[in-house]
């Protein structure tokens, strides 16, 4: 059916009777919106405002689809048409309001926002929706003009679009509130911008529906794009943001388009090639400025990170001071305290049995010292050290020589604890690795070092207050085999001492970190042998870890590869080419 | 008899001192622990306490506040004895009261129990 006072529209929308505004404010915004959507989607596709780009680009297709409703409904007289519209426009309008409040909190959270949120939402809308096809939304019909008299849905619909505006004005205005004084400035200014968006959306379609002053209805539309332009900028530029850039930015659109608007009025040549040359130099200087003081901030930025990340070595560097020194100095004080009471006389009258642990506690302390000494000077030495395949030193080594003659020195030391030292042999051809022989050596030294100290037999006698949970012998057991994707060699050497205990395990490769049961066992340690361990075997690319239950055992896993001269060269060539 | 109060876990540290004090003619209680040193504290009424921070779980200085704050021992001299070097230790130790900060390394034993006598 046909309304009867409105002639027909061509082409779905285009009819003599309407005002031209009405165009104006439709189309051509729409599509701006359309591809600022598009716009912002593709420069966000990648970085960390990826969702907010998407709901952005959601709100324009809405905008987009609510614009072309609102001409249909304007232009047209199929009856049909018209009541289907009108039935879910305002819908739209609730869509593109919705939106937004759910764009503003992913945008400023950088997260999805939380489920009850987005049910609420979701509850609110759909009961709108429940009633679009009933007559409490559109009522009666005139067929004359082409209007419907509206139903009391058309209060709940002014109802949800103050409840979502009230919603995110409040919600903006805390942010800001809680914001710091560094992104106060950019919330208010997104807030800013994102009210104004709604409002010229919303807010005059609601003031016209209410007023029937449809021209500012149509004027507001004019701001849609114009407010979504400026919340891009604000998203793509969010980094590097900076009032001063803005204004710098600002200042030379603004200039541009102003003397680009003279073109319009400018009646003689002389004028126009004037203004044309000036044009062109705003144009060339004006993005050359503005690019030069973006850089700048970026560089600042830089610096700053720079600065943080200094700050942070420069605290773990006098953390390590401090611990070094504090381990430096306890053997030197008992060494100092017990040279002090010989030169004055105390150990002459002292019974020979007491004097003897003095000087014992004297030899230790000073083995000590030599250890700690040696261990710190190594750990700073062998931080972050790589052992470069083309260097002279390194060369291929059978690590099965190797562990061999490590265990042998420790074959006395086994006997005296009453210890089980065993290397598994195997029948593999084990290929020999890239390396350097001193380093590798005293990696497996501290290795297997710490089996030996950490294994009780009961036989030395501080031991014998740390129980033995289970019967048989203690037993270290070493073996050496292919790695899994028989690229390297996997070493493994397993105790059944008093195993690490959970608490220490993710600490236990950092300096002068002990377990404490460790401490118990054995007070003397430097808490730098398995850090240094680490070092040396991530150094010749390898991997070192371990599995452990307490009282049970350990077992100290190292992965070495082979790394072939040939591919060392490949590496090198590719990281040049890059 | 000048009695002492010494707060320390490290077994070798004990048999230093505790001998040269022994020689020096002076009684020395020896604590390991926080609750071992509040209770010699308060039921011995030493006359001046030796403390170190490094007490393997425990803080020395924790321990050395509360002995501080309790009324019957509050007015006992407390000198810290430890190698911890730390600028953070000894500002929180002035604060607590004690009347000396010092680094074991830096003293023998016989300069410690001439400090000792000097607070008595």
């Amino acid at each position: 059916m046909f309304c009867t006072d409105v002639p027909a529209p061509f082409l779905l929308i285009f009819s003599e009777t309407v005002p031209q505004l009405l165009y104006f404010s439709h189309i051509p915004t729409a599509f701006i919106a359309l591809i600022l959507g598009f716009f912002v989607f593709s420069k966000t596709r990648k970085g960390r405002n990826k969702f907010a780009g998407q709901l952005l680009l959601i709100v324009s297709l809405l905008f987009t689809v609510w614009s072309i409703l609102d001409i249909i409904l304007w232009t047209n007289i199929d009856s049909d048409r018209v009541a289907f519209v009108w039935s879910i426009i305002n819908f739209m309008a609730l869509l593109v309001s919705s939106c937004t409040l759910y764009f503003s909190y992913v945008f400023l959270e950088n997260k999805d926002a939380p489920l009850p949120f987005k049910v609420l939402i979701g509850f609110l809308l759909l009961s709108y929706a429940v009633f679009i096809p009933t007559n409490i939304n559109l009522d009666i019909f005139n067929l004359s003009n082409c209007e419907f008299e509206e139903g009391l849905l058309v209060n709940y619909y002014y109802f949800l679009e103050i409840v979502f505006f009230s919603c995110l004005l409040i919600y903006l205005i805390k942010k800001i509130a809680k914001a710091g004084k560094e992104r106060k400035k950019i919330i208010a200014l997104f807030s800013l911008g994102v009210i104004c968006f709604l409002l010229s959306f919303s807010g005059s379609n609601l003031f016209g529906n209410i007023t029937k002053h449809w021209e500012i209805a149509q004027y507001g539309l004019f701001g849609m794009p114009l407010f979504m332009a400026f919340l891009i900028y604000l998203i793509i530029e969010y980094r590097v943001f900076n009032i001063k850039l803005l204004a710098a930015q600002a200042l030379i659109i603004s200039i541009i388009i102003l003397i680009g608007s003279q073109f319009f009025f400018i009646q003689t040549d002389t004028n126009r090639t004037l203004t044309a040359i000036i044009l062109f130099l705003v144009i060339i200087f004006g993005f050359w400025l503005v690019k030069s003081v973006k850089k700048e901030y970026e560089q600042k930025e830089e610096l700053e990170i720079a600065n943080i990340e200094l700050k942070k070595l420069d605290q773990a560097k006098s953390d390590f001071i401090n611990i070094a020194s504090h381990q430096l100095r306890t053997p030197i004080t008992v060494i100092q305290g017990v040279a002090s009471m010989m030169l004055e006389g105390d150990m002459d009258k002292m019974p020979l049995k007491e004097k003897q642990e003095f000087y014992r506690a004297v030899y230790d302390k000073s083995r000590k010292l030599q250890t700690i000494i040696h261990d710190i000077l190594n750990s700073t030495e062998l931080e972050g050290k790589e052992y470069n395949a083309m260097d002279e030193k390194m060369n291929s080594i059978d690590l099965q020589e190797l562990i061999g003659k490590v265990i042998k020195d420790f074959e006395v030391e086994a006997k005296e604890r009453d210890l089980d030292l065993i290397f598994i042999p195997t029948k593999e051809n084990i290929p020999k690795i890239n390396g350097q022989e001193k380093y590798l050596e005293e990696a497996f030294i501290n290795l297997i070092n710490n089996a030996v100290k950490y294994t009780p037999s009961g036989k030395i006698t501080n031991e014998i207050r740390i129980a033995r949970t289970k019967k048989g012998r203690a037993k270290i057991e070493i073996s050496i085999e292919n790695n899994k994707d028989n690229k390297g060699v996997l070493i493994k050497i397993k105790d059944n001492g008093i195993g690490i205990p959970v608490e220490a395990a993710p600490n236990l490769f950092k300096r002068f970190s002990r377990a404490k049961n460790a401490v118990n066992m054995y007070t003397d340690g430097t808490g730098l042998g398995l850090y240094i361990v680490k070092e040396i075997v991530e150094g010749h690319g390898g991997k070192v870890w371990f599995e452990s239950e307490l009282n049970k055992g350990t077992t100290f896993f190292v992965d070495l590869p082979i790394v072939t001269k040939e591919l060392n060269i490949k590496k090198r060539i590719l990281s040049k080419d890059s | 008899m000048t009695k002492v109060l010494l707060i320390e876990d490290d077994p070798i540290q004990i048999m230093i001192l505790g001998t040269k004090m022994k020689i020096e003619g002076i009684l020395c209680i020896v604590a390991r622990n926080g609750k071992e040193a509040l209770i010699a504290a308060t039921s011995e009424k030493p006359d001046i306490i030796l403390s170190d921070i490094l007490l393997g779980a425990e803080n020395g200085l924790d321990i050395v506040e509360k002995i501080k704050k309790n009324k019957k021992t509050k007015d006992i001299p407390i000198i810290i004895f430890t190698n911890y070097a730390d600028k953070k230790a000894m500002e929180r130790a002035e604060s607590i009261g004690v009347v000396e900060y010092i680094i074991k390394s830096g003293v023998t034993p016989k300069k410690i129990i001439e400090k000792i006598r000097g607070y008595n």
